[in-house]
């Protein structure tokens, strides 16, 4: 179990629970002042700002802390359940995704059942999407709030806020850049296959064209950040330290992409990782096949690293990730 | 040059010979780009899979019926008297020969109003179960677990029952069976199944497609059916073959015991 409440919560950046919960925040601020009881679930995207909201539940309650790792058992979170407010980090890793791996997730709801202090959990979304269709999660916390999106506006704000020196904001060079973005697909019939370009329109640039005037390139640019982080300040932030050089311009913002479609497996793979934001190693062993092969491949795309044992997801990578594992209708 | 004569004779010059060729083979060629577009469109979009498919049989159906208007329409300049004859000799044909075939390609007709199944739906049609791949005018193409293509006249719709498992949709229910011995500890043996199924990379499970176990007692076992669905009908197999074998790795683990041969009552006692 680790002790690094402290660690984690300094990762998220500082933004305002208010913003961060929207609607959601004054159910959570009733919780926070007694008005009303249950188990709390805060539900978030990765890297989106739970550890804020759970930060916010420490110092209103005064609360302990509990953050679990891959692999934690139980047992901490029990001798913590003694009557004082709790919130406890990361709940995905209570569970695995084989038969036999929700036996945590199981003694610590009916714990749960039995303890009248607040309890604050924090949830990933996806984790907390597939236990509440194949384990019923929902009713186990009456009261649940979403980490909402952020607005470009707001995005820009806040990644600007982090650095001392502004970069420059160019437009991209308009004989490069048009109306059409064009993308490559390969379609094949037998033996034979060819890549076929296809192009689908930029709404940035279709904007500017209805606009009457040129658009700004840093409001371009934050616009085009935003839409591809989904409003997730961590993964804006990490899209935007993977440029580099003093001058940015809208095309540089990019997430990394596959150039050819995801297996079965490795969509599952990733939709695990995605799940569980980081996951240890021998976990993924006795639920993916061929899991060296996955695994390669997944790094070599840029969604996963893999380091001393644990696999963990790549917060630039989570729009791609998404997108590829909800296209399989990988639960 | 005697068969050509013969066609000049009849007013079929070479340039409408040449018209009639080409408007043939751009039918041909506008009917397997349109429908290899259309189904790299349907396997890009998964929800829609099943209705884009549809529409392959549709097209190819308009495109090779406007190929036969724009043919036939200027060759049979017809006078009223050629018109009636010819109709009568057609219907003469029809009432003696073509019946079936005309009873199918009603058949095709019915099946783009009424729908009874689609493009990619997994039906059972007279004993034949697999995926519908085609719907032509005449049959509908089935293809069955074993990758054997069964062409099913359409004219079957009119007498056979046909069950369809999934209605249009992406998703279909499956089941699993395994079976215990009547010793076992058959709570535990379902919870395993419970869990192999809603941890299996090809579940679906939502509000309007939950999972359930069923056990239910034979003679000299217990069945465990596990029923959930599949987010892609085309994983029916990988999805049983998945839960089926970690199922009985866990039943061994855990020490419960499958039958290990059919069990036989002698008659004579």
């Amino acid at each position: 179990m680790s002790d690094r409440a402290v660690e984690r919560g300094g990762h998220d950046p500082a933004v305002d629970v208010p913003t961060l919960l929207g609607d959601d925040y004054e159910a959570f601020e009733a919780i926070l002042s007694g008005e009303d009881a249950g188990p709390v679930a805060v539900v978030g995207e990765p890297f989106s700002g739970r550890g804020s909201v759970l930060d916010r539940a420490v110092r209103a309650l005064d609360a302990t802390r509990v953050s679990l790792d891959p692999g934690d058992g139980i047992d901490h979170i029990r001798a913590q359940l003694d009557g004082a407010p709790v919130v406890i980090e990361d709940c995905q890793h209570l569970y695995e995704r084989r038969i036999g791996g929700f036996e945590k997730l199981s003694a610590f709801l009916d714990d749960l059942a039995s303890v009248d202090a607040p309890v604050v959990t924090g949830w990933n979304r996806y984790a907390w999407a597939y236990l509440a269709a194949v384990q019923a999660l929902g009713p186990a916390f009456p009261v649940r709030v979403e980490v909402q999106s952020l607005s470009a506006d707001r995005i820009a704000e806040l990644v600007l806020a982090r650095y001392d020196e502004m970069p420059a904001f160019l437009a991209d060079d308009p004989e490069q850049s048009g109306l059409a973005v064009t993308t490559r697909h390969e379609l094949g019939w037998r033996d034979w296959s060819v890549s076929v370009p296809i192009p689908t329109l930029d709404p940035v640039a279709v904007r500017s064209l209805f606009s009457d005037s040129d658009p700004d390139p840093a409001d371009v640019t934050f616009g085009r950040l935003a839409a591809v982080s989904n409003g997730n300040l961590g993964v804006a932030t990490a899209i935007w330290e993977a440029r580099h050089g003093s001058e940015v311009r809208p095309s540089d913002i990019a997430v990394p992409t596959s150039d050819r479609d995801l297996s079965r497996e490795e969509a599952f793979c990733l939709r695990i990782v995605l799940a569980k934001e980081r996951v240890d190693r021998a976990q993924l062993t006795d639920i993916v096949d061929e899991l060296d092969r996955v695994l390669g491949r997944l790094s070599r795309d840029g969604l996963v690293t893999v380091e001393d044992g644990l696999v963990e997801l790549v917060p630039a990578a989570v729009p791609t990730a998404v997108a590829t594992t909800e296209r399989g209708r990988i639960l | 040059m005697i068969a050509l004569q013969v066609l000049v004779d009849l007013g079929l010059d070479r340039e409408t010979l040449v018209g009639i060729a080409g408007v043939l083979v751009a039918a041909y060629l506008a009917s397997r780009v349109v429908g290899y577009a259309l189904v790299a469109v349907a396997e890009r979009s998964p929800r829609r899979r099943i209705s884009i498919k549809m529409l392959v049989p549709i097209t190819r159906f308009l495109i090779y019926g406007a190929a036969a208007f724009l043919v036939l329409g200027p060759l049979l300049r017809l006078s009223s008297a050629q018109l009636l004859a010819a109709s009568g000799l057609l219907g003469a044909a029809v009432g003696f020969g073509l019946k079936d075939l005309l009873a199918g390609m009603i058949g095709g007709l019915v099946l783009i109003t009424e729908r009874p199944y689609q493009v990619g739906d997994k039906v059972t049609i007279d004993g034949d179960y697999g995926e519908v791949t085609d719907i032509g005018l005449r049959a509908t193409t089935l293809v069955t677990p074993d990758d054997n293509a069964v062409r099913i006249p359409n004219a079957t719709l009119f007498t056979a029952n046909v069950s369809n498992a999934n209605d249009g949709d992406p998703e279909m229910m499956v089941v699993v069976e395994l079976a215990v011995t009547a010793g076992t500890d058959v709570d535990r043996a379902s919870v395993i199944v419970e869990e192999a199924m809603v941890t299996s990379k090809y579940v679906y499970v939502d509000d309007d497609h939950p999972f359930a176990v069923l056990v239910e007692d034979e003679t000299y076992h217990r069945t465990i059916r596990g029923k959930a669905y599949v987010a892609d009908l085309r994983d029916e197999f990988a999805f049983v073959s998945d839960v089926t074998e970690r199922s009985m790795a866990a039943f061994a683990s855990e020490g419960i015991d499958m039958p290990e041969a059919p069990v036989h009552v002698s008659e004579d006692r």
